[in-house]
């Protein structure tokens, strides 16, 4: 199950990889503004934000346990 | 404020001495003093791994970074962190799962051992040499330069340069990995702490964030968007740029030795997360000072800008504990880095532990000479010399995830990374061309060497399973 759950995450952030560079990084765009924060910048401190939280979910459901054992 | 800046200066030599005498252990192997006997908890793991990869370049290149460049340097270091913590998830238990198998002393030795060849681990330390050696130095050289520029009575630039070696060399011998390890976390939190004091005085001193980017928007609108004034941000660089990041840990030693050393996979786990929380805590005060430089000093010079923004323009104590501040970040980045090549080192070597160690720490020795030397020849472009090194370490990046990931790794590999290191370097030199197809060399080797991996790896595992199948 923690497998499936892993699996469906790293597909998230890969795709999330691709739109961003894809779209939403868009060249010579400010606008839309959140506030007077500019696009790019609120843009990808969400993207950030959403890949942290990622990896706290991830660290959740990693499928494999340490072979050390420890 | 020179009262001040001595007041912190002698509270944090205090606390770094007392992290050498915690860590002291008479008698100790050479395990405990290179690998800090690999018990280290999720707190400590989290702040040495966020130290050593916050430097100089974070505290004084990203706000610069952001006056000069615009919003997209967020891009450039904020997001490519991100994805770096996410990748250590699987990282972190592929190299942890592969180091209890084969054992694990450096990065060079356990490569080695892994390719059962031992050109293999040459080119891993070579490749580390070559790329941290000017890492160092940069750090080195912007400190002193910074702290040349603010106080030019106090000491001259190669005195503050000597004096950081000196100090970490000094806490480094008593307390090995530990020590450094200890004041890691006594200066992450220091950084952490001292550019959210500068960043918010600095984002008010801008009128906030409306009035701030309003000043920005009628001087230079290009700093609002990609790519930026002067075209820095354009798709490649900041592709190639987040792919250099995230191999990080594969190929910076002083990072995956921390993957290797902690007590178990939960706490890598933990610290991943940790530290990517951690640098959108330390990069967004650099984004304030970074407005703060575009609305009032848009067209000072790096050292001007910082001299002002950090120290002239801040109240004594908050200078004071800015250049404290600086001199940490500084301290834990190079004492991680220059501790690793002493690590590699020691991995390839073998015989007697007390003959290995001596010939370690002899060789730390040497290398901080040759760092402070090199910091006098270089030039002052810090966050652009540190992605330099970035992308320089991560083109034996496929040496080492195949190390990890195979059990017979295939050769071809080391043949393909030696090129891609190789042609690095000579486009360094400006012996070759410096990229092709309209590319940066790094963005058009990554492009030549990740299909290239990835497709030897696969004929790599088809064969195997055929292997296995017979």
């Amino acid at each position: 199950m923690n497998s499936r759950k892993w699996i469906l995450l790293v597909s998230s952030v890969v795709l999330l990889t691709l739109i961003s560079f894809l779209f939403l990084f868009s060249q010579g765009k400010s606008q839309p503004m959140l506030g007077s924060v500019p696009y790019v910048f609120w843009v990808s401190f969400l993207v950030t934000c959403l890949l942290v939280l990622f990896t706290f979910l991830g660290s959740r459901v990693f499928p494999h346990l340490d072979s050390k054992g420890k | 404020m020179i009262g001040w800046l001595l007041f912190f200066f002698l509270l944090f030599l205090a606390s770094l001495g007392y992290a050498s005498y915690k860590s002291y252990r008479k008698n100790r192997s050479s395990e405990e003093f290179m690998l800090a006997g690999s018990n280290i908890g999720t707190i400590l793991g989290f702040l040495t791994f966020s130290a050593a990869l916050f430097s100089a370049f974070t505290f004084m290149g990203m706000p610069d970074f952001f006056r000069v460049h615009g919003v997209g340097a967020w891009i450039f270091l904020g997001f490519s962190d991100a994805l770096m913590v996410f990748f250590i998830l699987w990282f972190g238990y592929a190299l942890r799962k592969r180091a209890a198998e084969v054992g694990y002393q450096g990065v060079a030795g356990f490569v080695q051992s892994c390719f059962k060849n031992k050109w293999a681990g040459y080119l891993v330390f070579a490749s580390s040499f070559l790329f941290l050696i000017p890492y160092v130095a940069i750090q080195i050289r912007g400190i002193s330069i910074f702290l040349n520029a603010s106080f030019p009575d106090l000491l001259p630039y190669w005195g503050w340069s000597a004096l950081l070696v000196i100090i970490m060399l000094v806490y480094s011998e008593i307390g090995g990995l530990k020590a450094i390890m200890y004041s890691d976390a006594i200066q992450g939190v220091i950084l952490l702490v001292v550019i959210w004091i500068i960043g918010v005085t600095c984002l008010t001193m801008a009128g906030g964030v409306e009035a701030g980017t309003q000043a920005v928007l009628e001087s230079n609108e290009a700093l609002l968007s990609l790519p930026g004034p002067k075209g820095l941000f354009s798709p490649a660089f900041l592709i190639a740029s987040t792919i250099a990041i995230m191999m990080i840990p594969v190929s910076q030693p002083q990072f995956t030795t921390r993957l290797v050393v902690m007590k178990n996979l939960k706490s890598v786990h933990k610290m991943a997360y940790a530290v990517g929380i951690f640098a959108i805590l330390v990069i967004l005060p650099t984004a304030f000072i970074g407005l703060y430089g575009a609305v009032k000093y848009p067209d000072a010079s790096t050292a001007d800008f910082l001299s002002s923004a950090l120290l002239f323009d801040q109240a004594n104590p908050v200078a004071a504990l800015a250049v404290v501040g600086l001199f940490a970040a500084c301290l834990s980045t190079t004492n991680a880095q220059i501790f690793a090549l002493g690590t590699e080192l020691r991995s390839l070597l073998s015989g007697e532990d007390k003959r290995n160690m001596r010939i370690t720490k002899l060789g730390i020795l040497i290398f901080s000479l040759i760092v402070l030397v090199f910091s006098s020849l270089i030039s002052d472009e810090l966050v652009l010399l540190a992605r330099v090194s970035f992308a320089g370490t991560s083109m034996i990046a496929p040496v080492v995830l195949s190390a990890v990931i195979f059990k017979n790794p295939p050769k071809s590999i080391l043949i393909l990374s030696t090129f891609a290191l190789g042609y690095f370097v000579l486009s360094l030199l400006g012996w070759v061309p410096a990229g092709f197809a309209g590319l940066p060399t790094d963005a058009a080797m990554y492009l030549i060497l990740i299909p290239t991996s990835a497709a030897l790896m696969l004929v790599h595992h088809s064969k195997n399973k055929k292997l296995h199948a017979a």
